[in-house]
């Protein structure tokens, strides 16, 4: 199982207008609930970066965005270490709270499917 | 025979394409002229090829780009150094698929052009095209593919030069004779200017339609313009950077190096194009310096003048750009022996005003040999040609160019031997300064 495998479903989702109605009110609900916006958090800071892949994709940055996620890590273990949630003003805003990590993921594990396909090519008869 | 609509189907497929039975494109017919290329246009794409009717062909996109155009320093090699990363497939499938067909891709840069090669099966034509296009049109020039593949590969280039200090002296001497734009260095010696949006722009600059031609040796015509108008027609139209004319101005440098020893000496020679004057080229083989055969000091002006000098080597070559010439000179030599062998140099450069005429004979011939092997050589003329056909709409044709040696007379190359000392000259010393000599010492003007 890759990081990517949610998406697939994620997109079959968003390609059904009608589905996608009716599941992006529970999903934003779900998102809201889980409670790391209320840590100034975005999605993609929960993702485990313990292995290559997120490794190799966190090299890939650009620098700014990588400083922000620093940031946010860090104020978020402060938050957890005093035991508090950020000021009401601080929290992520919904429309903030944008995946910038998985599209590098996501390219990675592309790169890494096809170089294991070119590895093992057999001859067509 | 390959298109890119047989890709998708997965590179099983094209494996078994890779080892097809017939070598039909194969012209069996003798060639009359292999020397001699035909130039056409192809979607307001200028195509230059030639079929000698060999099984293999060399197939090479010259786009008017190097270091002499661009816009901040650097960012021609970067350019260079991005062609076959990542376009529309990625850079590794596209390697895997060269490998599969038997071909092999490259890019060099010069201080005029980039250019792009492939080498590949007669066959594999239109793969290959559609891979020389796919660079100029797609590649994606992303600032992580710049930081994990092609900066330590340009940084691998630059600790080259630094390490060679023929070629260090070289490029300086570029650099003191024409000063900016053809004088800057080839190659990035910074990093600071190559960010992604610099060279995503500089590529739109560079890789447009009036500023490239296709070049093929041991291709058809109709085939190359045919492919050449399919996969090139999303290339955008334009008519590339613009210039300053050179200038040469001249003077001296130094440097230290502590990796050997070298002097450049170099003069104004000849512009090529329509008026480029052969006598320059007579001159570089008058002066010589490389033997013909091996473990003799050869006959030419330059073996003598340091074959009494154990371990150096001078000798004299001519580059013609566009709008301006060089004619230098390389010695190498322990660091001691470079002062006295640099004055045999400048004696002999002084004597090209009293050059005998069995001498010039002998130069004429072997500048005739040089012409034509150079441009027998596949990889090397390409270039050349298509330098030319960007210029003026017509390829350089090597006939012209041995008729020219054959017309020279020896007073022309006296003329233009004595001609080289009236200008300033370019002086560079690279290695030991404590040691090398300068311009003065070796009765230079400078």
């Amino acid at each position: 199982m890759g990081f990517t495998s949610g998406l697939a479903l994620c997109r079959a989702i968003v390609a059904r207008p009608w589905l996608h109605k009716i599941m992006a009110p529970i999903a934003e609900t779900y998102n809201d609930l889980a409670g790391y916006r209320k840590l100034g958090l975005v999605r993609d800071d929960l993702i485990a970066e313990e292995n290559e892949v997120v490794q190799e994709a966190l090299k890939r940055l650009p620098p700014k965005v990588a400083y922000d996620r620093v940031y946010r890590l860090r104020r978020a273990v402060q938050c957890s270490l005093a035991h508090t949630i950020l000021p009401k003003e601080e929290h992520t805003k919904p429309e903030r709270d944008i995946s910038y990590l998985m599209p590098y993921i996501e390219e990675i594990e592309r790169e890494r499917k096809e170089r294991a396909e070119l590895d093992s090519l057999t001859r067509a008869r | 025979m390959l298109a890119r609509s047989t890709l998708p189907r997965g590179p099983s497929q094209l494996l078994a394409r890779a080892a097809p039975p017939s070598r039909c494109g194969l012209a069996t017919a003798a060639v009359s002229n292999p020397f001699h290329y035909s130039v056409g246009e192809s979607a307001g794409i200028k195509v230059a090829s030639r079929d000698d009717g060999g099984p293999t062909t060399t197939l090479a996109v010259v786009a008017r780009g190097g270091s002499r155009y661009e816009t901040a320093p650097g960012l021609a090699h970067g350019l260079e150094r991005f062609a076959f990363k990542n376009s529309r497939r990625s850079a590794l499938r596209l390697q895997r698929e060269t490998e599969l067909l038997g071909g092999s891709l490259g890019s060099t840069l010069s201080r005029e052009n980039i250019v792009l090669r492939a080498k590949f099966l007669r066959d594999d034509l239109p793969y290959f095209v559609e891979a020389l296009a796919d660079v100029l049109i797609h590649t994606k020039y992303s600032p992580y593919e710049f930081n994990e593949q092609v900066a330590s590969t340009m940084a691998f280039e630059l600790e080259k030069l630094h390490h060679t200090p023929a070629t260090l002296a070289l490029e300086t001497a570029h650099n003191v004779a024409f000063h900016k734009g053809l004088g800057s260095s080839r190659l990035a010696l910074t990093n600071k200017y190559l960010t992604n949006k610099h060279i995503t722009e500089y590529s739109k600059e560079v890789y447009n339609r009036g500023n490239i031609a296709v070049v093929a040796t041991g291709a058809p015509r109709l085939g190359l313009e045919k492919w050449t108008a399919e996969f090139f027609k999303e290339l955008p139209s334009g008519t590339g950077p613009a210039t300053a004319p050179a200038k040469y101005y001249g003077g001296e440098n130094r440097l230290f190096s502590p990796h050997g020893n070298a002097i450049v000496i170099a003069f104004p020679g000849s512009a090529s194009g329509p008026s480029f004057k052969v006598e320059y080229t007579v001159l570089a083989y008058l002066l010589g310096g490389e033997a013909s055969t091996k473990w003799n000091a050869g006959m030419s002006l330059l073996s003598q003048a340091v074959s009494e000098i154990p371990h150096t080597t001078a000798v004299a070559k001519h580059v013609a750009y566009t709008d301006a010439g060089l004619l230098y000179v390389t010695i190498e030599g322990s660091g001691s022996a470079l002062t006295q062998a640099g004055k045999n140099v400048v004696s002999a450069i002084k004597s090209l005003g009293q050059a005998k005429p069995e001498d010039v004979k002998r130069a004429v011939a072997l500048a005739k040999f040089g012409v034509l092997s150079a441009a027998e050589d596949r990889s090397a003329g390409l270039e050349a040609v298509g330098q030319t056909v960007i210029a003026s709409g017509k390829a350089l044709q090597v006939e012209g160019l041995v008729k020219a040696l054959d017309g020279v007379t020896v007073e022309a190359v006296k003329t233009a031997g004595k001609k080289l000392l009236e200008s300033k000259a370019t002086f560079v010393a690279v290695g030991d300064t404590y040691l090398l000599p300068y311009a003065e010492d070796l009765g230079l003007q400078v």
